[in-house]
């Protein structure tokens, strides 16, 4: 089967964050499920470093990765003028995560020598990406410093759990991505709740009701067709019983 | 003299601590996490095909800062929103810590199948009754651990006057208690429960790597077993670990009788004793009981 390439993905992925960043910024905060194509690419770059034999590594990648993303976003947020101007906004996060995620991914072949192939893209890709998500669960949240640990703890499993949980000789991209598309609708799901939380308000703001709804919809809709492709790849699904004796 | 509200704030957290990491522990040891889990991932590969639950959601350390902290992060918001009395944050941190179980049961139950999906080549099943047996436990434990960090979190917040925010820290717990239970606790069950067929202490060679007993006391062994076993000698050595961090860490606001610098030297004071007495104990260890012989 043909694998989706790093680039494809990515680009689909920038344009699809940048175009989820402004809808959030122009309060329309459905556009967070814009937001799931970076889960994927971010998801997919993880995948790219950790099949070279990064077995434990896996956690790392993603922990560094989604710190460099997360970072770049929380200090462009700072910046109230920036904050205010979504164009403005989504331009400076997604050009200091460049420089950063290519900064580290340089340092990382070139200094400490983990000769990973492609390591400089991918950690510019996993910055990026995971930069816009965090962009863009920061216009959702608030800017509450309270919920900056949350914010960046949930984005770095949902984008580095995907291939650690599919490792093994079965793996395959597909399987990953979409179990990457799982885990984006869980992410957005809690952070809709959080964000009703957040709001502060007696009854939820429709604006994070509709976040909940769309994604509770795209969670149902991808555990589907991630199991049909379980259901496809796997040895045998059995209620119980014993594995068959081998000595 | 140190205030009433530090003085109960240490106590607190070290008792909380201390069972913290007992549940930690066993959460992670039913869902064959950390270091196990690459073993009974390796097993179906050279023949030992398995029934245990194995959740792998990345490292503890992540795993457990993700628990901790959207515990703590609902609990915080709840409490802001509603009023923070001791009542409040009870409630509030129990309502986080079943918020983040279930996000717990979510990945371990995905992690479970996909990592079973990619060992087709090895002819390993997925047997529905040896995720969804061992998922309630974990799923307990998980609860437990993340409530009793969310409240610990809260205690160094409030009684102990942590500047930090009630999340962050629940991070910094999250995160330390998780490297706790993998490298003190995950040897009890990953280098010897789950190599019981070799010489107890001998470590796991590469050449004996996914060669572990997957049958138990009657029929095949499961991860119901597992925290059951583990819970006698690992899960009281992590919870001792970090109960003893946060504890004495604790000391470094009790004691400013003469100024702040006090306190920085009690605790070097403290880590220079501990420092020591390790060196004193593998010094005489190594005496006692020599290299280790090979056969």
């Amino acid at each position: 089967m043909k694998e989706i390439q790093i680039h494809t993905l990515f680009g689909a992925a920038l344009l699809s964050g940048i175009a989820g960043i402004l809808l959030i910024g122009h309060g329309i905060s459905i556009g967070i499920v814009f937001l799931w194509l970076p889960f994927l690419s971010a998801a997919n770059s993880i995948r790219g470093m950790a099949m070279y034999g990064l077995g434990t590594g896996n956690a790392s990648i993603g922990y560094w990765g989604t710190a460099v993303g997360a970072t770049s976003a929380f200090v462009v947020s700072l910046s109230v003028s920036c904050r205010s101007t979504p164009l403005l906004y989504v331009a400076a996060v997604v050009a200091i995560s460049l420089v950063i995620g290519l900064a580290t991914g340089i340092l990382a072949d070139k200094v400490i020598r983990m000769r990973i192939p492609r390591i400089e893209l991918n950690s510019a890709v996993i910055a990026m990406s995971t930069a816009m998500i965090t962009a863009g669960s920061l216009l959702i949240l608030g800017n509450d410093y309270g919920l900056y640990p949350f914010i960046y703890i949930i984005i770095t499993l949902a984008v580095l759990h995907p291939y650690n949980a599919s490792t093994g000789a079965g793996e395959n991209q597909k399987r990953t991505l979409l179990l990457a598309l799982v885990e984006a609708c869980m992410t957005t799901l809690v952070i809709g709740i959080v964000a009703m939380l957040a709001s502060r308000s007696s009854i939820p703001v429709s604006g994070d009701v509709a976040i909940v709804a769309a994604s509770a919809c795209g969670l149902v809709i991808a555990v589907v067709a991630w199991y049909r492709l379980v259901k496809s790849d796997i040895y045998e699904i059995r209620w119980t019983g014993y594995p068959p004796a081998e000595h | 003299m140190a205030s009433t509200s530090l003085l109960l704030g240490t106590a607190l957290a070290g008792f909380l601590a201390f069972l913290a990491g007992i549940f930690e522990d066993s959460e992670s040891n039913a869902g064959s996490a950390s270091n196990p889990n690459s073993q009974v991932q390796l097993a179906p590969q050279i023949g030992n095909r398995h029934r245990y639950f194995n959740k792998a959601i990345s490292g503890e350390p992540p795993a457990n800062a993700l628990w901790a902290t959207t515990a703590a992060t609902i609990a915080y918001l709840l409490t802001a929103h509603f009023g923070g009395d001791a009542f409040a944050v009870l409630i509030a941190s129990i309502i986080g810590a079943a918020s983040s179980t279930l996000l717990l049961c979510a990945y371990g139950a995905l992690s479970h199948i996909s990592r079973i999906a990619s060992m087709k080549n090895f002819e390993q099943a997925l047997y529905w009754d040896s995720l969804l047996t061992p998922l309630p436990l974990d799923a307990a434990y998980g609860f437990l651990t993340a409530l009793i960090l969310t409240l610990l979190a809260f205690a160094a917040h409030g009684l102990l006057g942590n500047p930090f925010s009630v999340p962050l820290i629940a991070l910094f717990f999250g995160i330390t208690i998780g490297a706790i239970g993998s490298s003190t606790g995950d040897i009890y069950y990953g280098a010897e429960r789950l190599y019981q067929c070799y010489i107890f202490g001998s470590g796991i060679p590469i050449s004996v790597q996914g060669d572990i007993d997957v049958k138990g006391e009657y029929g095949y062994r499961n991860s119901v077993d597992t925290p059951y076993f583990t819970i006698r000698f690992g899960g009281l050595v992590t919870g001792l670990a970090f109960g003893m961090l946060i504890f004495l860490d604790a000391w470094s606001r009790l004691f400013t009788f003469a100024g702040v610098w006090t306190s920085v030297i009690v605790v070097s004071a403290l880590v220079l004793v501990i420092l020591i007495f390790i060196y004193l104990l593998e010094v005489y260890t190594r005496k006692r009981y020599g290299r280790y012989a090979e056969d």
